[in-house]
């Protein structure tokens, strides 16, 4: 039968096999078992992370609460001084960072990181010290983040940090820098989670689960992951170029020598709507499953969900500019954000229209879950609303920088994010405790929180069009400002209350558990509520419907019994199924890794190094990003560890293969996603460089001579080779030890791309162009800096493959290792013939 | 029927990023030529004429879907051909 990969759709039919016996689940509890005390911190199974990660972005998000009750007592009658201005600043500048930032992404990247696995039947994601360093990269940077608010050097310039109020002129102390710094390090936290959920939705799928049977969640965290990695690469570049601008003169943003403030705005907005379409996707996901659930009937309408889903995360993209309607964009441009605002909200009222349908076609049992869904749709369709509204130009500029878009951007997040997570924390809850919260608490904390928000914010939208602007610390008597202020903050209060009230219940209630948990407690019907430990399910089933457990009550038993694929450890390590992205076709058995303190050793240093840049200790930053490093190539080191064993049985006589390379490879995927975070940031690098070519071209000079320009292409063609090169040698090598020629080979096309760059960059000072001169001058050297990044990242790699070489691991014909390093060097010899020949051809005025 | 029904799925979902990627192809050249002649008739022109091109290559999908056509993949061509004749108004209205 001709299938994706070549497996023979008939051997399905082999499952469920005869029960297996008991000793195999021993072995996968001892083979999965977890590190005791406090070595549970080199944990990196998704249980632990996730719960970890779940648990600190709730904190985080009590933090940002707690901020947000601060500035409404401040507000809640006219002229107080609770909050100085300055505090006020630093109230409002956090209680939106980190809730975009600390809560909002990280709480969906950890319920992905905790369900996922179990959903799709894997025994873990793909990449489980990966996660293990998102969270602890995560954790250490936001704590480290938030802890400046303690000193008073927390960020002040509002969550979007516009220049040129935060450029060094107007923001000389070091408070942006944290936020510029501490951001852009959490940004990389959040991609690595993105890369994970991308190899681990496409690659980790149970047989037989094709795209059309994924749970509608799976898809959702798809798309936001693949959403992550074309978006925040955007907001990693322009924190980038602020800081270098506030550090060394470089002027991207400053007008007068050829920057431009607005360069900023679309950098920034390129990264910021999506980033709410980001927070709401997973969201969505979790809304169609439950939807389903609370009504006990299949999700009406799967596919134009998923179409829904796919078409936000597109038209998404075409949306930033309508936070800049205010500028003086020309009139067409603005045209074409406008257009773009009204045409999302098509697929947002699709994925309404259909929860609608659900929830009608069924019998809704009206549980805590049950309330916060509806309630989610009520607030999120109000927000959706008011977001047409502002999405016409006239409008916004009435309503901008009003308290009108406060109450408009919280109905969308509160209910197309806060309450779908109260909802899924309830659903989901008898996953990872011992005990069930309360139920009858649980509808308290819905109704306070219902009521709360519409206290709180409703009234907001008739301040804002009575002209009250945001972020103002205190407004006059006698505007009519004053009852609606209060009112709201009554109602924050209100909100407040019914949070609390979850965590007392949480308090009394909630224990956390890996393997005895209270179960399915609403009827779900996707595999997540099969029997599982910490190596996920005993055995992993053949897929054939959407809710299985619905379809086929008996599955949980014969999963239990290991009546389907590895229902042991084929290698006794710890290992997952590999399955193929489209029809999810088994391929090969991956191996996993274990505990280690090397990802928690890596994040603390990588934190250590943007702290000590933040505050200026140049030497200790360089003493905190070579441990960094070095944690980083120790904890890789024993993720590609060759066994003798090269095949194994997955069940039912099925032998597959183990630990392949190339396009089949979840490496191979892995890499090629990270290698798109990095021509994200390129590309963006060039954009920014047309545009001001287009706004300033009269600083823009002429360019290097031809001649010169064809020297560096030569040379970087032959850097292209060598990393292919390198590749080839050790496949010819077929059989024999690799020895020394296929590292000397990557190595020297590390060298080349360093000696290209060298005359790529003397070549422009050359010619007259200094970066501190003009916008130019700036972004030409700044390609420069993008392109030393990845040479750097190459040298240290072909440094690593030489290691590899020398401890005899450089496996032949192929290697994980050699195909990733030459793959990476071969990107950075492309990237800099962009780099190189796109400056030095267009060079503007 | 196991290879017509995963042809069948993948032909949709390969239609709906096709949809999708032709409205991101026109709103790239839309929104980049008012960036690159901003307020000028030339602008407009290469809205218009990626509009043409845009609604052509829609086209070209939905006659190669089989009949009867799979209402998801149909759909996406609808959705994003109203984003895309939406998104030309600016430039028809100026």
């Amino acid at each position: 039968m001709k299938s994706e990969t070549g497996f023979d759709h008939a051997l399905y039919d082999r499952f469920p096999t005869e029960a297996r016996p008991d000793g195999e689940v021993r072995d996968l509890e001892r083979i999965w078992a977890s590190p005791k005390g406090w070595r549970r911190l080199t944990a990196v199974n998704n249980n632990y992370v996730g719960f970890w990660y779940i648990v600190t972005a709730f904190g985080f998000f009590l933090a940002a609460g707690v901020l947000a009750l601060g500035m409404r007592i401040q507000l809640a009658a006219p002229m107080q001084d609770v909050l100085g201005v300055d505090t006020y600043n630093q109230f409002f500048t956090m209680h939106g960072t980190v809730m975009m930032f600390l809560f909002a992404v990280p709480a969906v990247e950890a319920i992905g990181i905790m369900l996922l696995p179990q959903m799709l039947a894997a025994r873990d994601l793909p990449f489980p010290r990966l996660s293990a360093y998102a969270y602890w990269a995560y954790f250490v940077g936001g704590t480290m983040f938030f802890l400046s608010l303690f000193v008073g050097l927390a960020p002040d310039g509002g969550w979007f940090m516009y220049p040129p109020l935060t450029s060094i002129a107007f923001s000389p102390g070091i408070n942006t820098d944290f936020w510029l710094l501490g951001i852009g390090f959490i940004e990389i936290s959040a991609i690595a989670g993105a890369i994970e959920i991308i190899v681990g939705v496409l690659r980790t799928r149970a047989p037989g689960m094709t795209l059309d049977k994924m749970p509608m969640f799976a898809w959702a965290m798809l798309v936001f992951a693949v959403m992550i990695v074309v978006a925040f690469p955007s907001v990693i570049l322009c924190t980038m170029l602020l800081e270098i601008e506030r550090a060394f003169n470089w002027p991207f943003f400053d007008a007068t020598r050829g920057g431009d403030p607005l360069l900023w705005q679309h950098l920034f907005w390129f990264f910021g709507h999506p980033e709410v379409y980001i927070i709401f996707i997973p969201a969505a996901g979790l809304m169609s499953m439950m939807v389903a659930t609370v009504a006990q009937t299949e999700l009406v309408g799967y596919r134009l969900n998923v179409l829904a889903l796919v078409a936000t995360g597109f038209i998404s993209f075409g949306v930033w500019a309508h936070h800049m309607f205010a500028t003086d964009m020309p009139r067409v441009s603005a045209g074409y954000f406008s257009a773009a605002s009204m045409a999302v909200s098509l697929p947002a009222g699709i994925q309404v229209f259909c929860w609608i349908a659900t929830l009608a076609s069924g019998k809704i049992r009206w549980s805590t879950p049950a309330l916060f869904v509806v309630g989610s749709v009520v607030i999120f369709t109000m927000g959706g609303l008011t977001g047409v509204m502002v999405g016409m130009v006239p409008f916004d500029w009435q309503a901008h920088d009003t308290y009108f878009i406060v109450a408009h951007l919280h109905y969308v997040l509160m209910g197309g994010m806060v309450f779908p997570m109260f909802a899924a924390f309830y659903h989901w809850h008898g996953m990872t405790s011992s005990r069930a919260l309360s139920d009858h608490v649980g509808r308290w904390v819905f109704w306070l929180m219902f009521a709360g928000l519409h206290i709180t914010f409703f009234p907001m939208h008739l301040s804002g069009l009575m002209g009250m602007p945001r972020r103002i610390y205190t407004y006059m008597p006698g505007r009519d400002l004053d009852l609606l202020n209060l009112i709201s903050t009554i109602g924050a209060f209100i909100m407040a209350a019914g949070i609390l009230l979850f965590l007392i219940d949480c308090t009394r209630r909630f224990r956390f558990t890996v393997d005895n948990d209270v179960g399915n407690l609403y009827g779900g019907g996707t595999l997540e509520w099969l029997p599982t430990g910490l190596y996920s399910t005993r055995s992993i089933p053949v897929i054939t419907s959407r809710e299985p457990l619905w379809d086929r009550p008996d599955l949980p038993r014969e999963v239990a019994e290991g009546r389907y694929f590895l229902p042991n450890s084929a290698t006794g390590h710890r290992e997952t199924l590999i399955t193929s992205p489209l029809f999810a076709e088994p391929q090969y058995v991956q191996l996993m890794p274990g505990p280690s303190a090397w990802p928690l050793s890596a994040a603390i240093f990588t934190a250590g190094f943007f702290l000590s840049l933040t505050v200026q200790a140049y030497a200790f930053a360089i003493f905190c990003g070579l441990v960094a490093v070095v944690s980083t190539l120790r904890w890789v080191w024993e993720t590609d560890r060759p066994i003798k064993q090269d095949r194994a049985d997955i069940g039912a006589g099925i032998e597959m293969p183990i630990a392949i390379t190339g396009p089949q490879s979840h490496g191979w995927w892995a890499l090629n996603t990270l290698l798109v975070v990095v021509g994200m940031i390129g590309f963006m690098a060039l954009f920014a460089y047309f545009y001001l070519s287009g706004i300033n071209g009269e600083v823009w000079q002429t360019p290097p001579p031809l001649g010169e320009t064809v020297v560096i292409l030569g040379v970087e063609a032959l850097a292209l080779l060598g990393a292919w090169g390198g590749r080839r040698v050790l496949a010819l090598r077929s059989g024999r030890m690799a020895e020394d020629l296929p590292w000397i080979i990557q190595a020297a096309a590390a060298a080349l791309l360093t000696g290209a760059l060298w005359l790529d960059v003397t070549g422009w000072l050359e010619s007259g162009l200094h970066p501190t001169e003009s916008g130019m001058g700036a972004t030409v050297f700044m390609l420069s800096v993008l392109q030393g990044q990845v040479v750097a990242v190459a040298i240290v790699m072909a440094i690593y493959l030489a290691f590899r070489e020398a401890r005899g691991i450089m496996t032949t014909p192929t290697n994980v290792t050699m195909d990733i390093v030459g793959r990476f060097i071969g990107y950075c010899a492309i990237q800099g013939m962009v780099f190189t020949l796109v400056p030095r051809i267009f060079p503007g005025g | 029927m196991a290879d017509r029904y995963h042809s069948h799925d993948r032909l949709i979902y390969r239609t709906m990023l096709l949809a999708f990627a032709i409205w991101g192809g026109h709103f790239i050249l839309a929104y980049g030529a008012a960036l690159v002649f901003p307020g000028t008739a030339t602008a407009n022109g290469i809205a218009l004429i990626a509009a043409c091109l845009a609604v052509v290559a829609i086209g070209i999908l939905a006659f190669r879907l089989p009949r009867p056509r799979p209402t998801i993949a149909f759909g996406s061509l609808g959705l994003s051909l109203a984003a895309i004749v939406f998104g030309t108004l600016p430039a028809v209205v100026g």
